[in-house]
């Protein structure tokens, strides 16, 4: 029992960064309500629709939910290639 | 002019609503105002006792809504010299006993009458709290800097925006300044990053106010006690007084909400 919460402590810092880490997650989730695998599908079907489209060969640099007026608001963010390597960016609310 | 009619939420419970209500409403009473406290977890009445006007409960929130008494009846006046007054649950009801629109009717009343209406909401997201939240015209969320604590304050937040109470502001209980400094336990700047509110204090955790509970004098006349000097800061921050406390980074506006979510490994984004 001690030596799962020293393992904990050995790969994750103090205690309260784990604890805010293991938050900031936890919130995104509850924000929008979808389980962590759903996210992740969603996440992957969207880099496959835009990617038919367009190059983004790092993926999402953001993807979570925000609150905004009240509402959880989903905001993608992922570079795309373009003849001079801008960024830009897609909002999905 | 009218009073502010505030309401104390947490989602959670067992956090320190309560405690807070008997003692922010005291603190406001003695800086002169006119309070009156009102216990919206019928069921399970304690307001009551954290005040020590148990012995005195004659009438009831219910009993007011139903017009069993006339509203100046079931108001018990602290025994100290301030305005202080106390409305109590009933205790031996439920949620049922009483809706939102009687609440509302009730404390937009006690508005004409007193500077604060501080209405100490149940825990939990259900009937109870929503007709506590549903009367009042600003939130104070408290919390425990620990991970359900705040998980369930984020939810509440939430459903406070969603039902027009925008900007709650945020009391942090039970803080060990001890524990902060090992890096063991959120700090201030954790809590705000990850809620984005604003905070109007931090309460630690103290043996003298469970001392004072124990007594049923709320901790705030105990010069000594740490924790009852910042609910006298909380209510000088409430009454409007900025030069009190410098919380630090406190956030507020939906946007720093926002960036507030971002900022913590995210930072290289925060100009979104
Ligand atoms: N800062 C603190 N230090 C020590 N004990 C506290 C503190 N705040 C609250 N408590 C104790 O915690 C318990 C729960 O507090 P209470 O105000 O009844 O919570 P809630 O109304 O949110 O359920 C009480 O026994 C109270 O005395
Ligand atoms: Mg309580």
């Amino acid at each position: 029992m001690f030596d799962a919460i020293k393992h904990a402590a050995a790969n994750g810092g103090s205690a309260k960064d784990q604890a805010r880490r293991r938050l900031h997650d936890t919130l995104i989730q509850d924000r929008v309500d979808l389980a962590p695998e759903v996210m992740e599908a969603l996440k992957r079907d969207l880099l496959g629709v835009i990617t038919r489209y367009m190059e983004a060969p790092e993926g999402f640099q953001e993807f979570e939910v925000r609150r905004e007026n009240g509402w959880p608001v989903l905001v993608c963010r992922l570079k795309v290639r373009e003849h001079q390597s801008k960024i830009a960016s897609i909002n999905i609310n | 002019m009218t009073g502010r009619t505030i309401v104390v939420t947490s989602g959670k419970g067992g956090v320190g609503k309560s405690t807070t209500t008997a003692n922010v409403g005291t603190a406001l009473a003695m800086r002169g105002h006119r309070v009156v406290v009102i216990d919206t977890d019928i069921g399970l009445r304690n307001l009551d006792v954290i005040l020590g006007l148990e012995s005195r409960v004659a009438y009831d929130l219910v009993d007011v809504v139903q017009g069993v008494c006339k509203l100046h009846q079931a108001m018990i006046r602290d025994k100290h010299r301030f305005e202080l007054y106390l409305l109590p649950a009933a205790q031996t009801r439920d949620k049922n006993c009483i809706q939102a629109d009687q609440l509302n009717a009730l404390c937009r009343n006690l508005e004409r009458e007193f500077d604060y209406v501080i209405v100490d909401s149940p825990a939990g997201i259900d009937q109870g709290f929503k007709i506590a939240i549903s009367a009042a015209r600003e939130a104070i969320v408290v919390v425990n800097p620990e991970i359900a604590a705040i998980r369930d304050a984020d939810r509440v937040i939430g459903l406070l925006e969603a039902a027009g109470l925008h900007r709650p502001k945020l009391v942090i209980n039970r803080v060990s300044q001890e524990m902060m400094r090992r890096g063991d336990m959120m700090d201030e700047d954790d809590i705000v990053s990850l809620l984005s509110v604003e905070v109007l204090g931090m309460v630690p955790i103290d043996e003298r106010l469970i001392i004072a509970t124990n007594r049923g004098v709320p901790v705030v006349y105990d010069r000594k006690a740490l924790s009852g000097v910042a609910f006298q800061k909380i209510a000088a921050r409430i009454d409007g007084d900025e030069a009190v406390i410098p919380v630090a980074n406190a956030k507020s506006g939906l946007m720093d909400r926002v960036r507030g979510l971002i900022g913590i490994d995210r930072s290289a984004f925060s100009h979104v």
